[in-house]
Formats: structure tokens, sequence, C-alpha cells
């Protein structure tokens, strides 16, 4: 055996070993060769033994043969314990192997671990690869340790027989005599050599065994190690792409955090915003429950009202009847049927001149643009029929009629007719009531005036002295019972003409009349009134005042009525100016003005209301009935005028002025049809 | 000296009648008297009046129609006649004949004095 090779191979192991895993299988062939070398020694060494009996035979036949065996022997016990020492290095040389080995296996169970940390869900399978082979490595380490532990006890013995070989060469050397003790101990020994040899052999073959296995682990660890180098690869690739990934994952990581910051701002703010709008949704939750009732309930209260309204609209003690914006029929009430005599279902959607025929006295149909729901829909303006005027008759389904007062409403939405509510009802009663009236204006004005004018005329008579003079007294006497029942018969009077005007009876006859040649007359009339009374009186006219077109009864009734009340009201000594004037090319206009007491600021608008007399004049004269201004406005009206008036009543005694504005071209028929 | 004109005096009211038939006399007018319209159709168309002053409210027959029973005669056709009443005159009572009617003149006697009346007469007559 060479010590030179075997340490240098030890020493290019250990460097080998030391550089990288990669070199690991020049170690393990070294071991190999190593082992073989061992086997030769062994078998070297049974060779030695055999040469060493022929040795002992050749002893036999010489001592210094003997002496020269033993010399060999030293050296080969020397020898021995060289490659006892060389062997014990080599097992501490494989101890550090199996410990490199241990701290590989151990890395590599901690990258393994690292790696199924890192990459657990995508590299499952190969981590338990690593776990694996780290297992195996783990084994291949241990059963190094336990070869190393066996040479450990090869080594050790093999020193112990090189101890005793040392020992028995000594004896050898120390006496001749005692050679042949020496040389049957050393047939013993050689015995004993044999079965070293034979150990040796074995120690050789175990060797070779453990040299082939460190071969299988050799390979194994190839095996382990080319997975470990592919595993190593793919791990760089991984560990590569890890890092890449590590790199992106960093970026992202920081991207992370930063957007984890925001996202924790953004989750408190959520959190916080969340939490408000729970308080919201709650809120909310509460306030739709709340909605949801009123809904409900504003519902109901709506469908009640509606029923109320239809009810209501249905139960009109009048005919109701309700049009679209085309005339069709779309609401007719029950009193409209029971009128009518018709159900609603034979009138809805007809147009209202079928649905109900109307039409005049004579039973002649009214024309369509005179009908009230016609006239309604055109003009937008409530129609309405009156009982001054010619009457209508609505006809029932039995082809008899009935006198029908009608009011047609415009429905009117963002300016456009949408339809028309017409109510109607019958005025039978009225009109017998009317006839009644009538009647009993005749009656009254027949029955009351009689007397009046017995009284009258005889009293005239006997004034005028037609039947004899009279002496101042008698006179006298006599003119006061003239005086009052002249008023009797001007109150009754105008109790008729209102009674007339209420009912509509009021007779207008319009003519061609000289209004001023009329105001003079009037004015003549008043004269001695106003003489009476020391007032400073003025009329003055237009001189381009023609003809106008008025009843001269009425007409003088409204210039009497508004002199006479100046004359009445107004101071002795006071001042009244009439005129009587164009206010435009269409209307005359009469002003009469007055210094009298004037009307209360807080009585002006009752002035004209029937029976109505002011506070600061009824005690001062007590003929008066309350009645003339209401006449007069009514009579200015109906005739298409207006009567208005300034006056400044209470202390001050300002006067007042009236004023009456006519149509020259005659009295126009009221609006109403 | 002229022959007194005749005047017929419609009315059913016997004070009324008394006090025109007085103040005619006065003014040297002749009077006939009729209690009612029946009366005074049958006096109107037999002695032919210079003007009838007719009532319109009276028993029998009212004033309206014995002025168109006056008017369908021939002579009746142009009489004056003057309707002296206290009626108010409404248009339902005279309706639309009132045209046809003709009636010279329409006095409410409780406006009118017995004078100006005479003195009414005296004008129609005149003309």
């Amino acid at each position: 055996m060479n010590k030179k090779t075997i340490i240098s191979a030890s020493d290019d192991i250990i460097l080998n070993l030391k550089v990288s895993a990669k070199e690991k299988e020049i170690v393990r062939r070294k071991l190999a060769v190593t082992a073989e070398r061992l086997a030769a020694t062994a078998v070297k060494l049974a060779i030695t033994a055999k040469e060493r009996e022929s040795v002992r035979i050749k002893l036999a036949v010489t001592a210094e043969e003997k002496e020269h065996v033993r010399l060999k022997l030293v050296v080969t016990a020397e020898k021995l314990a060289v490659i006892a020492e060389k062997l014990a290095v080599t097992a501490e040389e494989k101890e550090s192997v199996r410990r490199k080995l241990a701290v590989t296996a151990a890395k590599l169970a901690v990258t393994a671990a690292k790696l199924s940390a890192t990459t657990e869900e995508k590299e499952s399978v190969r981590r338990k690869k690593l776990v694996a082979t780290a297992a195996k490595l783990a084994v291949t380490a241990e059963k190094l340790a336990a070869t190393a532990k066996e040479k450990e006890s090869v080594r050790r013995k093999l020193a112990v027989t090189a101890a005793k070989l040392a020992v028995t060469a000594e004896k050898l050397a120390a006496t001749a005599k005692e050679k042949e003790i020496v040389r049957r101990k050393l047939v013993v020994t050689a015995e004993k050599l044999v079965v070293t040899a034979a150990k040796l052999a074995v120690t050789a073959e175990k060797l070779a065994a453990t040299a082939a296995k460190l071969a299988v682990t050799a390979k194994e660890k190839e095996i382990v190690r080319r997975k470990l180098a592919a595993t190593a690869k793919e791990k760089e690739s991984v560990r590569r792409k890890l890092v890449v990934t590590a790199k992106e994952k960093e970026s992202v990581r920081r991207k992370l955090v930063v957007t984890a910051k925001e996202k924790e701002s953004v989750r408190r703010k959520l959190v916080v915003t969340a939490a408000k709008l729970a308080v919201t949704a709650a809120k909310l939750k509460k306030s739709y429950e709340t909605l949801e009732k009123k809904v409900l309930e504003r519902t109901k209260s709506l469908e009640m009202s509606r029923a109320k309204e239809e009810a209501v609209l249905l139960s009109i003690g009048d005919g109701l009847l309700v049009t679209n914006e085309k005339g069709n029929v779309i609401i007719i009430n029950k009193t409209a049927e029971k009128l009518l005599g018709i159900k609603s279902k034979e009138a809805m959607g007809k147009v209202f001149s079928e649905a109900v025929l109307l039409v005049d006295e004579k039973g002649v149909p009214i024309p369509s643009e005179k009908h009230p729901v016609r006239m309604a829909l055109v003009s937008g303006i409530t129609t309405a029929t009156t009982i001054v005027g010619s009457t209508y008759y609505n006809v029932r389904k039995d082809k008899t009629k009935f006198p029908v007062a009608i009011m047609v409403t415009p429905v009117i939405l963002d300016g456009k007719v949408i339809g028309t509510i017409e109510v109607f009802r019958d005025i039978t009663a009225e009109r017998e009531i009317d006839k009644a009236k009538t009647e009993f204006v005749s009656l009254a004005s027949h029955q009351l005036r009689t007397p009046l004018s017995t009284v009258n005329w005889y009293a005239e008579m006997l004034l005028a002295g037609d039947v004899g003079e009279l002496n101042e007294k008698q006179k006298k006497y006599l003119d006061e019972v003239y005086r009052s029942n002249q008023r009797m018969v001007e109150l009754v009077n105008a109790l008729l003409d209102v009674a007339s005007l209420e009912i509509g009876t009021f007779v207008v006859e319009p003519e061609p009349t000289d209004i001023i040649e009329l105001a003079q007359s009037v004015i003549d009339e008043q004269k001695p009134q106003i003489e009476a009374k020391k007032i400073v009186f003025s009329f003055s006219f237009g001189k381009n005042i023609s003809l106008m077109q008025a009843d001269p009864k009425l007409l003088r009734m409204i210039v009497q009525n508004i002199l006479s009340n100046a004359v009445k009201y107004t101071h002795e000594g006071g001042k009244i100016d009439m005129s009587i004037s164009l206010a435009d090319k269409n209307n005359i206009l009469l002003k009469v003005d007055d210094t009298g007491y004037g009307i209360p600021q807080n009585q002006q608008d009752k002035i004209f209301t029937k029976l109505f007399r002011a506070d600061n004049v009824r005690d001062k004269d007590t003929d008066g009935t309350g009645l003339g201004l209401y006449i007069v406005k009514s009579v200015v009206e109906n005739s298409g005028g207006k009567i208005w008036f300034k006056s400044v009543g209470g202390e001050e005694n300002k006067g007042t002025t009236f004023y009456v504005s006519l149509p020259l071209d005659g009295a126009k028929k009221p609006a109403n049809i | 000296m002229q022959t007194p004109k005749t005047i017929l005096i419609i009315e059913d009211e016997k004070s009324l009648r008394d006090a025109i038939v007085d103040i005619l006399r006065l003014k040297n007018f002749l009077s006939l008297e009729a209690k009612n319209g029946r009366e005074g159709v049958e006096l109107a168309l037999s002695k032919h009046p210079d003007l009838i002053l007719l009532d319109l409210i009276m028993p029998e027959m009212d004033g309206i129609i014995a002025l168109k029973n006056i008017r369908e005669d021939a002579w009746g056709k142009k009489v004056p006649i003057i309707i002296l009443t206290n009626l108010s005159a409404t248009n339902e009572q005279f309706g639309d004949d009132k045209a046809t009617l003709k009636a010279t003149h329409y006095l409410i006697k409780s406006d009118w004095k017995l004078h100006d009346i005479a003195k009414k007469i005296e004008e129609i007559l005149e003309t």
C-alpha cells in the first residue's frame, strides 16, 4: 500500500468535499478506490500471512531468518498502525462528511421548510419531494454515521492488534531462548494473524460492502444531488422568480402597504361611513316605514275623501252634468238622473246637446251657440241662465219639459278649457213663486194705490178750490194730508220698483231720449225744494250731446233720485252743481256734486244696499226709504252703465259727488241670457 | 162754443170714477160711466165716445180684454184710449200684445193729478 497515495487521495477528498457537493462524486470514487485498495491490502495481508507461515517454517529452520521475520513483522505492525491511523483519519473524514451532509440535510430541510412556507400553495409537491429527499439524506447520514462507527471499531481493533504485534515483536527480540516459545507463540500469532487476516478480509469485505454501500449511497446521493441540482436549478429559477416575485411582491407589498394604509384610512372612513350609513339606514328604514304608514294612511284618507267627494257629487241636490273638453258627458249625478228621468248610462259619453235636450218655451231646441255648455266651452267664462229673460226648458225622457236654471262653469287647466260643470235645477216651483210675487205686486200696486189715489185726487180738488175756497188753516191741514199721501204713494212706488227689479218684471222700453230736456224737467220739479233750502244750484251740459237710446221713465228715475238725494242731504244755503257731458264717444256722464253731509267713510260700501240709510242722515230726514240708490244702481247696471261716488262724510261735511255713466246706444240687455 | 166731447170712464172703483166725472164736468166734458169691462165695451161700441179712460183690474171683464174687444171693432181701432190704472205694467200682463193693443197712453192714477189728466185729455182731443 502506498501511504502517500492514500493521504493524497484523502486530502483530495477532503478538499473536494470542502469545495462543493458536485465533487462528492469524486470523493465517492476515491472512496471506492480506497475500498478496493483496502480489499487488495486485505488480500495482500492474507498473502503476507501465508508468507509468514512459510517464514515461520523457515524460522523453524533458521533463527536468523526468525529475527528477519520479526523485523518484518515489526514493520508490518507499524504499517498496520499507520493503516489504523489512516482508517481513523478516514473515519473522522467520513464523520465530517456525515456532519456536512447532516448540515446540508438540515439546510435542505430549512430550505424545504422555507420553500414550503413561501410556496406552500404553488410548490407543495416539490416541497414534499424535498422533505422526502431530506429524510433520505438524513437516513443516509445516519447510515454513514453507523459505517463510521464500525470503521472506528475496526480501526481500534487494528490498533490493538498492531500493539499486540509490537509487543510480540519486542518479546521475540528480547530473548533468543524464548524464540521457540515465541515461534510457537508466533504459530499462535500466525494462526491469530490468519484469523486476523480473515477478519481483515471480512473487514475488507465489509469495507467493500461499505464502499459498495457508499457507492450506492453515492449513487443515491448523485441522484439526490442531481435532484438537488435540478431542485437547485428549479430552486434557483424559483428563487429568481421568487426574487422577481419577491421584488414584485415587495413593490406590491409597498404599494400594498401604501394601499393598505390608504385602505386602512379608507376602511376607517368606510367604517365611519358604514356606521353613519347604518344609522342613516336605520333612520331611512324608520322614515320609510313612517312614509309607508303615511302613504297607507294618506291613500286610505284619499280613498275615503274620493269616495266622499264622489258621494257628495252624486248626492248634490241640484242636477250635475260634467263634460270633457269635447262636450261629452263624463259625470251625471243622481239628481240629474231623477230630474231628466234617465239612467246615467244613457247619457254617459254622449255630447251634451244629445244627452239632455234643451228647448225654449215653445219646444224649439236652443241653438248650439246659445247653449250654456257650448258657450262655456268656447268662452271659458261661467255662463248662466237666469230668471230674467227667456226661460230654458229641459226635456225629460217622457218628452215632458220643466223650466231649468243652468249654471255652467268651465274647468280650466293651464288656461285651457278641459271640460265643463253644469249645475241645473228645476225652477218650476220658483216660477210659481215668481208668478205669485208678480200677482202680489199687481194686487199690492192696485189695492194700495187705489185708496191713495182717491185721497190724492179729492185732496187735490179741495186744495185747487174746485169745490169752493178753503181758509188758510184748512188749506194747511189738507196740504199735510196731501203731502203725506204723496209720500205714501212714493213709498209704494219704490217698493213696487224694487219688487219688479227683483223678480225681473221691470219693463224697459228704450226710445230716443233727450237727456238734457229730461234733466231740465227733473230740475224744474225739484225747484221748489231747492229754493226752499236756498241752495245755490247750477246745471251745465255739453252742446254736442245727441239723443240717447233709453227708457225715459227709467232715465228720469235715475236723474231724479240722484238730484233729490243731493237736495235732501245738503244744508240750507249749500251748493249743488249738476252737469251732463260725454264721458267718451259711447257714454254720457251725469255728475251731481253737492256740499252736503257726505257719506260716512265706514258706511260707503253699504250705500247701495237695499233699505240702508247712513247714520248721519237718518235723523235729519225721516222721509227716506233706503231704496232709491238701490233701485238706481240696479237700473244703471241693467242698462250697461256704471254708478260711483266720491264722498267725505262725517264732521268734515265736504259733500258728495255722484257719477253715472250710461251708454248712448241704449240699455243693453243684461249679460245674462 | 164747441160741442162737448164725450169721455167714457171704465172704472170699477166708484170713488175714483166720481172724482173723474167731477173734474171732467169742470172741464166741460160729457162723461159716460161703466163699472166693468163688459159694460165699458157695450157703451163704447154703442155710444162711440171721443175718448176712453180705461182701468185694467175690474170684475167681470178686465181692461185688457175690453181693450182687445174695442180694437177689434172698426170704429174702435181709432178711438184714443188712455189706460188709467194703478197697476204697474209688466211684460207678462201685456206680453207681445201691447203694440197691437195700441193704447194711446198709459197713466198711473196715483202718480197723476186729476187736473193733469184732464189736461192730457184736452191735449189728445185737440190734435
